[in-house]
């Protein structure tokens, strides 16, 4: 049964992404942007949403999971495992950067064995705001260079004007092609 | 039926990158030889492999097997060598084979050899598709390639075994079966050919004719075994070249069969070829075709097996059909020849020849797939308005069919084949396929007579799925899945097809001895998830339930609740994992349409479901109370369902089931104050199991467990803190449920009729009684009436039936149910019953549980402080009791003495020297019957009864000639015995009692703790062990217990012991000096001792032994060395004229 289905994901090539990150960073926004939704109304997560979006070619089934604490829940099931982490910081939260690199090291200790395997993107949400950090900034900040156990990158993105974020995809899309759908 | 704790696949990434680089680095250094010529290395190609590295290669890859993406790093480079060996192999021109020295060298093998199984293996792991991007595809390969077959005397010589080292096969020579493998073999393997021939099947891609990259005919081409029609004229060389070969294997059992219909394939739909040979193909399988059917011959009179011819013919064809052009294959006439001369006659299958065969059926489902293809119009083009052709549909109705075959590799196929045809059908006609799945889904249904009865709703509607097809259903729910998939229900479908995922998510069909049904529940968490996925919430919420669930549900609010209890509550581990994370696809993918989805979520996730135990009383309590405890009610009913809980068929599920109920009880009676339906529910556990000819004596037995976890859940969980609340639920229990009368309607024959499984019913019995004994207790405290006397007289009948079985299962259940009795009982009672046991153990039976809980019931006789610390009058007749039993000739009474003291007395504080007297003797049982060494489990539990003594009163070890220290030597002589288990038992004991002592604690058990290795490495524990050699007042008794496993162990004790003790013997002295110390003279005199001692006893088990022992030490020169000294060897054999051992 699991090798079939196994099968008919690679065929699909289909791809489960975490979206995580803190309350407030922009999860929601950036998940109804790329799929060309009114971001206007956005209310707070509650819990997590499943939703597909297809990028050439491929489908990213992203789980849009809420800011809060409880998420080991949504790391792997019987189907699937996670494939990537899109890591979301709002750029312009200078008082909870620190809140953000315990959260973010936190998991990948704890869940390190679950989530092994998952490449991780950084978003920097929110720099059409003016005023906001620089990659650099949140780089030291999130003390992303100490992560050794997940290949990484950071991009600067803008939910509300969609700067980036296809940029993103597409990493996260190379990425895979080079580990999970090799040939 | 837990599920794996560990997920492999996270191990598997973890360690892959160190294993990849070993592949890599040892792959090269088995196929080339590099040697340093000048300043360039020079790598030239081995003639034979070595076979160590050769197996260390493939051990290493097939660990891969299930996770083949994690190959791909190493993918270029390894395929590179293989390929580029294979090649050079190819083009060294040689004139014959090697021949090979030594005919029985095991230790290397033929490199072509090797290289064609370690091809193959890739191709296993990595996927034939993948690996064969790495082959040549220049056509100047073909030839060599072919050579392979046609010149295969000259690569591996006939005499050659390189294919059979490789596979462990060891082969008697023999004269008469020499003559088939010489024709068919040729000395190839399997391995070899099918990568050959997949090879080629890969260079006839190429787009330039055939008839440029060679036209010579073969000079000594293979023949065919199979009767080959005449190939037409005007076809080219080569090709008759490449289809001679493939013909070769073509009705092979082996792989090898699938490479040559590729290679055939490949060859057929070239466009320079296809003129002359497809027709001629084709003609050939309808020729073979009808010979298969229609005959009822087996094989033809050159051993050709019609089986695998007809599956290697019949994929090649489903190949062509697949990969032609429509422009060459997908012609109307060529379609419609095929349609009825081969296809039509598969169906008829008048000799029964593919209804025998799971493979060809599944080759079969793939032939109609790619002849429908060709039927309908491409991909991209509309169909004709007027619906499928009619051979389509034939063939869709065929591959319904199939989903009910027996062999799941056929309903795995023709699922897929359905699916994918009914992706190339229009939206409408699609539709239509799935209605006739759904509507096969009622075949074979019963239900009740609607009209007739007046049932409720739920009864109404109920399905009798007795007499279905579990394989049927299995087939349908994953055809359900694949079509969900890709969205073929149209909405207006989706309650009935919810109906089905339902109840496919709870079926289950019982046969004798086993239950099926699991992959009918797996495929149904699959197809929940394909549901939730793929299906907008709009179209969910558009449709309310059907009957028999309620309209004003949801649908995902239904399923959701049938997850959640699939999740918690099935017995198999992946479904449950399955079923939750369906319900996580539907929770977040229909935000805020089930009821406290989140939570419910985070409760029932993908590690908390894995344990059985967890998943049915901690994850079904937690979503139990949410969403305004909508799921409680199916949880609870779902553990006293037909077949789940306690209507499961193990023991131990049931038992789990029965926790369960009680924890939900529990949160339904306090939580969510729903008193009055846990009563119903109480009250539909009694009625569960039936009466008269409907008993059921597994549900009775969960049931009854049922009853007792309610009531030990709310004593748990209220006494102490409202005990007044306690006593007033349990009373209204009582008055509500009937429970405390449930023993009113059982025979006594159930206790006791071997057929009624009377160890379950006294189990179950006996745990019920234990928990209604302390709420009657619980009652009584708070005030209320006591049970009444008759009552309780027939809760001391059960718990006497109990007590008269032997069976493990009973024996904690049983014996504590005694001891929470009888505080039930006021002492008269208790005398009574005391003596009654009392006579009973006395009796010449094995009423071992009878013993066990004289011993538990002891404490209830202490004397009260005024009357001092002696004995009471009971307890001394207990104890004489026990006495009496631990010299009963039945093992088990014995055994059961010990226990008694062990469980019962010594806790007490209570010792005398009688006592120890019987504790000593069954240290040294040694009896034996016809199952063995039956002596070794009074031993063990005489050790487990000292271990209890020295709980409340430690052994005295210091004052010499008491009962006590040869209670002590004796446990030191058994921790050096030769059986393991009671070896360690032992030894754990010594380390225990020697804990405060200087010498032992601090000498030889320095440094040893729990955790050491000491316990399991067996070298090390003797060379520990042996040290008490040095312990004069023990060595006697111990070096008795050394000869035992030195001498008479088994291979690796006798190894290790008789290796330590040499080591130490060596280290001695031979005669003492003035300090003291131990010396080997001392250990010959002890010997002499032991033996003399055992001679004069006639006890061979320790005089044999310690010969053997002795026997090592003079060959190994050790006693040599008391020459120097004044010892009499004479003095060893003292007794030896008169001894039997001379005899």
């Amino acid at each position: 049964m699991l090798s079939i289905l196994r099968k008919a994901r690679l065929k699909d090539k289909e791809m489960r992404i975490l979206m995580l990150g803190l309350d407030n960073a922009g999860k929601t926004t950036i998940v109804k942007q790329i799929m060309k939704e009114d971001v206007s109304t956005v209310s707070p997560t509650l819990g997590f949403i499943i939703k597909t979006i297809e990028y050439e070619g491929y489908k990213l089934n992203i789980w849009d999971v809420g800011g809060q604490k409880t998420l080991r829940s949504y790391w792997r099931n019987y189907f699937e495992k996670t494939d990537a982490l899109i890591w979301v910081v709002d750029a312009t939260d200078r008082f909870r950067l620190d809140d953000c690199k315990e959260e973010l090291h936190g998991l990948l200790l704890e869940e390190a064995s679950r989530l092994v395997g998952a490449s991780l993107l950084v978003f920097a949400n929110k720099t059409d705001v003016n005023g906001c950090m620089s990659t650099e900034e949140i780089k030291d900040g999130l003390k992303l260079d100490e992560i050794v156990s997940h290949k990484w990158t950071i991009l600067r993105c803008s939910a509300m004007t969609g700067e980036n974020l296809g940029e993103g995809l597409e990493w996260v899309v190379t990425d895979a092609k080079e580990r999970l759908f090799l040939y | 039926m837990d599920a794996v704790p560990e997920d492999r696949d996270v191990k598997a990434l973890k360690h892959s990158t160190r294993l990849l680089e070993d592949i890599n680095k040892r792959l090269s250094r088995l196929l080339w030889d590099t040697k340093q010529d000048g300043k360039e290395p020079r790598r030239t190609l081995r003639a034979r492999v070595n076979v160590h590295d050769y197996h260390k290669i493939i051990h290493l890859l097939e660990s891969f097997q299930e996770f083949p993406q994690l190959l791909d790093p190493i993918l270029v480079e390894c395929m590179g060598n293989l390929t580029s060996g294979f090649s050079a192999y190819l083009l060294t021109g040689r004139d014959e084979a090697e021949t090979v020295s030594d005919l029985e060298d095991r230790s290397a093998v033929n490199i072509i050899a090797a290289l064609g199984q370690l091809l193959y293996v890739w191709m296993k792991v990595r996927g034939p598709k993948v690996v064969l991007r790495f082959l040549y595809n220049d056509p100047k390969w073909l030839e060599p390639m072919l050579g392979v077959f046609e010149n295969s005397d000259k690569l591996i010589d006939q005499s050659d075994q390189s294919a059979d080292v490789l596979n462990d096969v060891i082969e008697e020579k023999v004269e008469t079966s020499s003559y088939s493998k010489k024709t068919e073999r040729s000395g190839l393997s399997w391995h070899l050919r099918y990568v050959t021939l997949i090879w080629i099947s890969h260079i006839l891609y190429t787009p330039f004719d055939l008839i440029t990259i060679a036209d010579e005919a073969a000079s000594s081409p293979p023949v065919p075994l199979v009767k080959v029609p005449p190939m037409p004229d005007g076809i080219s060389a080569i090709a008759r070249r490449v289809l001679t070969v493939a013909c070769c294997s073509i009705h092979s059992a082996g792989k090898d069969r699938e490479g040559a219909s590729a290679a055939i394939v490949r060859l057929v739909v070239r466009k320079d070829v296809y003129h002359y040979l497809l027709d001629w193909f084709i003609d050939w399988v309808s020729t073979t075709v009808a010979i298969c059917v229609n005959g009822n011959e087996k094989e033809d009179e050159n051993g050709v097996v019609y089986v695998y011819l007809l599956m290697g013919l019949l994929s090649a064809l489903s190949g062509i059909f697949a990969s032609g052009e429509r422009s060459i294959v997908g012609g109307p006439e060529l379609l419609a020849n095929v349609y009825e001369t081969i296809v039509r006659e598969l169906y008829a299958d008048a000799s029964g020849l593919i209804a025998q065969n799971a493979m060809l059926r599944k080759t079969l489902c793939k032939l109609l797939r790619n002849l429908a293809y060709l039927y309908l119009p491409p991909p991209g083009k509309s169909e004709p308005q007027d619906g499928p052709p009619e051979q389509v549909e034939e063939m869709i109705d065929q591959l319904l069919r199939f989903l009910d075959d027996r062999d799941s590799l056929v309903r795995y196929a023709a699922s897929k084949s359905l699916s994918l045809i009914a992706l190339r059908l229009a939206a409408a006609d699609r539709s239509q396929i799935f209605e006739a799945v759904i509507e096969m889904y009622d075949t074979d249904v019963l239900y009740p007579n609607r009209a007739l009865t007046k049932l409720e709703p739920k009864k109404r509607y109920k399905k009798d799925l007795s007499q279905v097809s579990v394989h049927l259903w299995h087939g349908l729910t994953l055809t359900v899945a694949t079509f969900l998939r890709f969205h073929a229900a149209t909405v207006s479908m989706l309650p009935k097809v919810l109906d089905c995922i339902v109840t496919a998510l709870v079926f289950e069909q019982r046969k004798a001895t086993f239950a099926t049904g699991g992959n009918v529940r797996d495929a149904a968490c699959y197809a929940a998830w394909s549901l939730a996925r793929n299906y907008k919430t709009e179209e969910m919420m558009a449709e309310r339930c059907i009957a028999p669930y309620p309209d004003t549900m949801t649908l995902p609010q239904l399923l959701a609740q049938e997850l959640v209890n699939a999740a918690c509550l099935d017995p198999i581990g992946n479904i449950r994992r399955g079923a939750s994370a369906a319900l996580q696809e539907l929770v977040g993918r229909h935000p805020n349409m089930i009821q406290d989805g989140i939570s419910l979520v985070q409760a029932i996730d993908y590690s908390a479901v894995a344990l059985r135990s967890r998943a049915s009383t901690d994850v079904a309590s937690k979503a139990a109370v949410l969403g305004d405890a909508c799921y409680w009610d199916g949880l609870i009913n779902g553990l006293i369902d037909e077949w789940r809980g306690i209507g499961l068929q193990d023991s131990a599920g049931r038992i789990i089931a029965a926790k369960g109920i009680g924890s939900l009880a529990k949160i339904g009676i306090l939580e969510l104050n729903r008193r009055d339906e846990v009563w119903k529910i109480s009250r539909n556990i009694i009625k569960r199991y039936g009466v008269g000819p409907t008993l059921d004596i597994d549900v009775r037995h969960g049931s009854w467990y049922a009853l007792a976890d309610i009531i030990f859940s709310l004593i748990n969980e209220l006494e102490g803190k409202e005990p007044k609340l306690l006593a007033d639920i349990l009373a209204e229990m009582k008055d509500k449920t009937g429970v405390f009368g449930i023993f009113d309607s059982v025979k006594p024959r159930d206790f006791v009729h071997p057929v009624l499984k009377p160890e379950m019913t006294c189990e179950a019995a006996a745990y019920l009684i234990t928990a209604l004994s302390d709420a009657a207790k619980i009652m009584c405290a708070q005030g209320r009436p006591d049970l009444p006397i008759p009552l309780l007289r027939r809760y001391l009948c059960v718990i006497d039936s109990a007590l008269e079985r032997w069976e493990e299962n009973v024996t904690t259940v049983a014996v504590y149910a005694a001891e929470r009795f009888f505080l039930h009982m006021n002492d008269r009672y208790r005398a009574e019953i005391v003596k009654l046991w009392l006579g009973k153990s006395r009796a010449r039976t094995r009423r071992i549980l009878v013993v066990k809980a004289l011993g538990a019931v002891f404490r209830f006789f202490n004397l009260s402080k005024e009357e001092g610390t002696g004995l009471s009058m009971m307890q001394q007749d207990i104890i004489d009791g026990i006495l009496v039993v631990s010299r009963s000739p039945h093992i088990e009474m014995r055994v059961a003495a010990m226990s008694a003291l062990a469980d019962g007395i010594f806790p007490q504080g209570f010792v005398n020297d009688q006592i120890l007297q019987a504790v000593y003797r069954s240290l040294i049982d040694y009896s034996i019957d016809s199952r063995g060494d039956v002596g070794s489990w009074a031993r063990i539990e005489a050790i487990r009864a000292v271990l209890s003594l020295q709980a409340t009163r430690p052994i005295d070890i210091s004052t010499p000639d008491t009962t006590q220290i040869r209670i002590f030597h004796k446990i030191i002589a058994l921790s050096a015995e030769k059986l393991d288990r009671v070896r360690l038992k032992a030894c754990d004991a010594v380390w225990k009692i020697t804990a405060q002592e200087k010498d032992w604690a601090g000498g030889i058990f320095q440094g040893i703790t729990q955790e050491s290795s000491f316990w399991v490495n067996w070298d090390e524990y003797f060379e520990t062990m042996v040290r008490i050699l040095s312990h004069k007042p023990a060595m006697q008794a111990f070096l008795e217990g050394y000869a035992t496993s030195a001498g008479a162990g088994s291979d690796s004790v006798m190894r290790s012991s008789t290796r330590a003790i040499q080591k130490y013997l060596s280290g001695l002295p031979a005669y003492p000096g003035t300090d003291g110390t131990v010396a080997l003279s001392d250990i010959a005199n002890c010997w002499i001792k032991i033996v003399g001692d055992a001679v004069a006893s006639g006890d061979d088990r320790i005089v044999v032994p310690s010969l053997a022992m002795l026997g090592n030490w003079f060959e190994s020169h050790l006693i040599e060395r008391l020459e120097a000294g004044p010892f009499r060897f004479a003095d060893i054999f003292p007794g030896a004229p008169s001894s039997r051992i001379i005899n």
